[in-house]
C-alpha cells in the first residue's frame, strides 16, 4: 500500500477524497496495528497533496469518520464468470438497494459471490473510525527527530477548524435521519472513551 | 485521554444540534490527533502544535459579541502558516458556542494531560487562554443559563465547560492565583 501511494502519489493526492475512500477498509480496520500501518502509508498522501486539495481531503476524512453506516461484503455463493462478475460489480456500485439487486439476480438465474450491504455501525466501529482518523492526521503531521513535519502548519490550521458540510436541499425527513445519525455517531464517538467519561455531565 | 459525553438537547434548533453533534465527533478526533502528536514530539519541538491549538481554542471560546475574526494578530499568524483565511461565521445560538468552547477546552486539557505536562512548552499562554477566553466564556454561559437561554441541556454544556476549565488549570503545575480565581468564578 505504501508503494502504491508512493508511485501514484500525484494521481492520488490530486483527489484526496477518492484516495481516502479507496483506503477506507484498511484505515478503519478492527485491528489497531492495521489501522496504524494504513494511516502511516496514507499520511504520505496528505503531506504530498497540493494546497488546493487539502480542504476537500480533510472534510472528506471528517465526514467519513463521523459516518454512521458501513459497507460490508456479504458472501452469497459462488463467483460467476469473470465477464459477468465485472458487469455485476458495476451494477452493484450503481444500485443502492441491495435487496432489489438480489431479487433481480435470482430472477435471471445469476448467483453473485459477494454483495455489498450498508448497515449501521456499532460502538466499536465508531471508536475504530475516530481512532483511525486521528491516527492518520497525527501521522501526517509527524516529522523527523520527534518534531513536526514542515507541512504541519497548513494541515493543522485546517484540521483544528473543520467545517460541517450541509446540503440545503435536504427535506425534513432526510434532515431528521441525518440528525439522528449525527447524534448517534457523536454520542458513541465520545461516550466510550476512557478517562473523561466520569467527568461528563451526569 | 478522551472526551466527555456530548451535550445535545431538544432545546436547540435542528441546525445547532447537528453542529454540536459534528463538533462532538470532531472533538474526539482532535483528542486522538493531539494525543498522537504529543506522544511523538518532544518539548521544544511542538511549539507549532501548541500555537495552533491555543489559537483554535481561543477562537472557539469566543462567545457573545466578539467575532472570531477580530483576533488580528493570531489571524495574520494563521495566514502566514496555513495560507488560508478564516471564513467561519459566528454562530448565533449560544448553546452551540458554549458546547464548542467546552470541547476546545477539552482538547487543550488533553494536550496538557499527556505525560503529566511533559509536552507543555509554556504554561503562560494556557493560563492566558483560561483567564482571558475561557473564564469570560464561563461567565457568558452562566449568565445565559441563568436567563434560561440555554435550556436544561445548555446548562449541562456550561457544566462541561466548567469541568474542563478546571481540568486544564489543575494539571500539572498549579498556579494558585489562577486556580483560585477560576474556582471562585465557577462556584
Amino acid at each position: 500500500m505504501a508503494r502504491i501511494c508512493k508511485w501514484l502519489q500525484r494521481q492520488l493526492a490530486s483527489d484526496l477524497p477518492l484516495a481516502l475512500s479507496m483506503t477506507r477498509t484498511l484505515r478503519r480496520h478492527r485491528q489497531q496495528h492495521v489501522r496504524l500501518f494504513a494511516a502511516q502509508a496514507v499520511a504520505f498522501l496528505l503531506r504530498a497533496a497540493p494546497d488546493a486539495a487539502i480542504p476537500a481531503g480533510i472534510a472528506a476524512l471528517f465526514e467519513e469518520a463521523t459516518a454512521s453506516t458501513a459497507v460490508v461484503i456479504v458472501k452469497k455463493g459462488s463467483l460467476p464468470s469473470a465477464a459477468d462478475g465485472e458487469e455485476h460489480r458495476e451494477e452493484k456500485e450503481e444500485e443502492v438497494d441491495v435487496e432489489e439487486d438480489d431479487k433481480e439476480m435470482a430472477a435471471t438465474g445469476l448467483v453473485i459471490a459477494d454483495v455489498e450491504e450498508v448497515r449501521d455501525i456499532n460502538d466499536r466501529e465508531i471508536e475504530n473510525n475516530v481512532d483511525g482518523a486521528g491516527a492518520l492526521l497525527s501521522e501526517a503531521l509527524k516529522g523527523a527527530a520527534h518534531g513536526l513535519h514542515s507541512r504541519a502548519p497548513r494541515l493543522l490550521s485546517r484540521i483544528l477548524r473543520p467545517r460541517l458540510t450541509r446540503s440545503e436541499d435536504d427535506d425534513d425527513a432526510e434532515a431528521a435521519v441525518k440528525l439522528g445519525r449525527a447524534y448517534d455517531v457523536a454520542a458513541k464517538a465520545v461516550d466510550g472513551r476512557d478517562g473523561w467519561a466520569v467527568l461528563g455531565p451526569s | 485521554m478522551g472526551c466527555a459525553r456530548p451535550v445535545i438537547g431538544c432545546h436547540f434548533t435542528r441546525e445547532t444540534r447537528v453542529q454540536i453533534a459534528f463538533n462532538d465527533a470532531a472533538s474526539a478526533i482532535h483528542c486522538s490527533l493531539v494525543d498522537g502528536l504529543a506522544k511523538h514530539t518532544r518539548r521544544g519541538n511542538c511549539a507549532l502544535m501548541w500555537r495552533q491549538l491555543l489559537h483554535a481554542s481561543s477562537k472557539a471560546a469566543l462567545i457573545g459579541a466578539e467575532s472570531p475574526g477580530s483576533d488580528d494578530e493570531d489571524d495574520s499568524e494563521s495566514d502566514d502558516n496555513g495560507g488560508e483565511h478564516d471564513e467561519e461565521a459566528v454562530p448565533e445560538d449560544p448553546a452551540y458556542a458554549v458546547a464548542r468552547a467546552a470541547h476546545a477546552a477539552g482538547v487543550v486539557a488533553g494536550a496538557v494531560e499527556c505525560y503529566g505536562g511533559a509536552r507543555v512548552e509554556d504554561y503562560e499562554p494556557i493560563f492566558s487562554l483560561l483567564t482571558h477566553k475561557l473564564l469570560p466564556a464561563l461567565e457568558v454561559s452562566r449568565t445565559a443559563a441563568a436567563a434560561g437561554e440555554l435550556g436544561e441541556r445548555g446548562d449541562a454544556a456550561a457544566g462541561l465547560l466548567v469541568r474542563r476549565c478546571r481540568l486544564t488549570s489543575s494539571k500539572p503545575v498549579l498556579k494558585a492565583p489562577t486556580v483560585s480565581a477560576l474556582e471562585a468564578r465557577i462556584r
